[in-house]
């Protein structure tokens, strides 16, 4: 078990117990600073400064209150990463109401789905996601819509505009206090069945997760965020933490344009998953190659590791010009969401970049521990939390703290079985060093984690597969392979119907599978497509249950 | 255009041999992130956009090719 002494005197930043007064306090004590930019599809930077952006949500609060609305409703996002995004969310947490971050990146019928399960009275909604959503405004809880960008042209639905242009026409009253334990966010997370599962983090527990994480992490001033909001990594670690430290954020939710905007917005902190970081060492290795450099890069950074072993200052022009060329004045890299390789980071190390990995969990809010700018050890996952006690149950982390969640909505056989006595069971595997820096070494659950952080449950994929009429068994699992930035292949072994497989030779009984796989990797995020398919002559060994045993056959 | 693909992708991937047929995911082993870079590359020579959303139906070169087709654009 793992607890360090603090106080709150030992914070840098200010420490806030609910949003409200989170969101004063930003107005108070940034307020001319520059807070929120992006960038137009034409690279021109739009931007927010602290006091903008909390009058903003702050007058959204007012004309939601106005409509009606009251602590305790839901209220889901359905966009990708924007400023109406940040300010809807924080006008409706601020007013005590429960903002449902909906993962967008699933299919059109799951976004309905995990609408309808969250029990979510009003909807914000971008262009992009009114059509998916409109069918969901036939039904009798949801209420109406509010669409963010674009003009309303449905009665049920309300432009983002009008409600900031009538917030701001009210009296700017404070807004009322909000209960400590009234839940903020609920996140959806792959759960081992099929259906995501809803997480409940209360006002208090998501602040409490941020403060913490100032007292190891000093970000600079430029900040640099392409993770999605509707995640607890991209949400709290990234979009509030940036917030709570008064520093420039600038955002990016399109894959497409990461790469330019990292170079528009020229960081010089950045958080984000290992296929980003992958990604740049790749790109940065593929230019030196075309240049015919590889072979001096790698001596290069050979002399600067031997060199920063004996404690020997090492400085090169023509690593700094590198730097410069991949990731401008990029200075610090907060990795979590999957494993990054060692190597990388040494590398980055020695390139000027300092990488400091973390280790969350939705459940979590999600930081549970990171390594510090002043102590960081490769290859570990940092210092767990001041106020997040770890221990290891046979190898399992077990977290308890002000951070664990409430619990899952409207599931609580979930909850009973994923927290005991107050410690959440996180399912993965691991050990704290002498020093007390936790390292990871496996995963207890089925869940399969990619580069980006995201992860599937193979149950989910299996239950597709399983409609096609020839797969009479299936299984769907991640092979490691180093090949790829990803680093794991989905891969699904399947069992034919042995009646329908009668006189087809094993190349077309692949085909018919292989075509209807192709149908279901349709519907499905790139990183969720079946990449491999294989043919098993016999059935999977099974359990007493019935259940197919993962890890025999 | 089948050229000019083959020199998107060399640009941002380094991958080369590419044909009509040629699947990103399975047959290149790219990730989401490099599948993302290719289109942007395609929607800056184009100057065009492709919703993310539809960026998940584009598997094959032959794909990519069909989609451009459908909106107008036609090159050599």
């Amino acid at each position: 078990m793992k607890t360090l002494p603090y106080d709150k005197a030992d914070y840098t930043v200010p420490f806030y117990d609910t949003f409200p007064q989170f969101l004063e306090g930003m107005a108070r004590t940034y307020g001319p600073r520059p807070a929120l930019s992006w960038f137009t599809r034409r690279k021109e930077e739009k931007m927010l400064t602290y006091e903008e952006l909390t009058q903003k949500a702050a007058s959204l609060s007012r004309a939601l209150a106005d409509r009606g609305l009251t602590p305790g409703t839901h209220v889901a996002i359905i966009s990708e990463n924007s400023a109406d995004w940040i300010i809807s969310f924080l006008a409706v947490v601020c007013l005590g109401c429960v903002a449902v971050c909906v993962d967008t990146e699933q299919s059109d019928e799951s976004i309905r789905d995990m609408v309808r399960r969250c029990d979510a009275q009003l909807l914000f909604l971008s262009p992009t996601f009114l059509p998916i959503c409109l069918p969901l405004l036939e039904e009798p809880q949801i209420r109406h819509a509010v669409l963010m960008g674009g003009l309303a042209s449905d009665e049920r639905v309300e432009s983002l505009d009008a409600l900031y242009q009538l917030g701001g026409a009210l009296d700017p009253t404070p807004l009322p206090p909000v209960d400590l334990d009234q839940t903020a966010e609920i996140v959806f997370t792959s759960g081992t069945t099929s259906q995501s599962k809803m997480v409940m983090l209360s006002q208090k527990a998501v602040m409490q997760n941020l403060c913490d994480s100032s007292l190891y992490v000093n970000f600079h001033q430029r900040v640099f965020c392409s993770l999605p909001f509707y995640h607890a990594y991209g949400l709290n670690s990234a979009v509030l933490n940036t917030f709570l430290r008064g520093a420039h954020l600038y955002i990016n939710g399109d894959l497409k344009t990461t790469m330019r905007d990292l170079h528009l917005a020229n960081p010089d902190t950045m958080l984000t998953v290992p296929l980003m970081i992958e990604a740049i060492h790749n790109q940065l290795w593929l230019g030196v190659e075309k240049a015919g450099k590889a072979d001096g890069l790698h001596k290069l950074l050979n002399l600067a590791a031997l060199c920063k072993k004996l404690h020997i200052p090492f400085h090169s022009k023509t690593l700094d010009q590198l730097r410069e060329t991949a990731v401008g004045t990029l200075r610090l890299a907060i990795c979590g969401g999957a494993h990054l390789s060692k190597e990388i980071s040494e590398e980055f190390d020695l390139l000027g970049i300092q990488v400091l990995q973390g280790y969350g969990i939705t459940e979590c809010c999600p930081l549970i521990s990171v390594n510090c700018n002043y102590a960081n050890k490769m290859g570990s996952v940092g210092l767990p939390l001041p106020s997040c006690q770890v221990k290891l149950v046979e190898g399992e982390v077990c977290v308890k703290g002000p951070s664990v969640m409430q619990g899952y909505y409207k599931n609580p056989e979930q909850t009973a079985e994923a927290l005991e006595d107050g410690w959440f069971k996180t399912g993965d595997l691991g050990y704290l060093d002498k020093d007390g820096f936790l390292y990871l070494t496996g995963r207890k659950k089925n869940l399969i984690v990619f580069k980006n952080g995201k992860k599937v449950s193979p149950e989910k994929l299996e239950e597709l597969l399983s409609a096609i009429p020839m797969v009479k068994e299936v299984m769907v699992y991640g092979t490691a392979n180093g090949a790829f930035a990803d680093d794991v292949k989905l891969t699904a072994s399947v069992y034919p119907d042995p009646q329908r497989a009668e006189g087809l030779s094993s190349y077309e009984i692949l085909e018919q599978i292989q075509r209807e796989v192709d149908k279901i990797n349709r519907d499905l995020p790139t990183y969720q497509q079946i990449q491999l398919v294989n043919i098993r002559e016999k059935e999977f060994n099974k359990t007493g249950t019935k259940k197919i045993k993962r890890h025999d056959n | 255009m089948l050229k000019l693909i083959q020199t998107i992708i060399y640009d941002v991937t380094g991958k080369q041999n590419i044909t009509y047929e040629t699947d990103f995911v399975q047959d290149l082993a790219l990730n989401s992130f490099d599948v993302m870079n290719i289109i942007s590359a395609f929607e800056e020579h184009f100057d065009t956009t492709i919703p993310t959303r539809e960026v998940w139906q584009l598997h094959q070169v032959k794909d990519v090719i069909d989609y451009l087709a459908r909106k107008g654009f036609t090159q050599p």
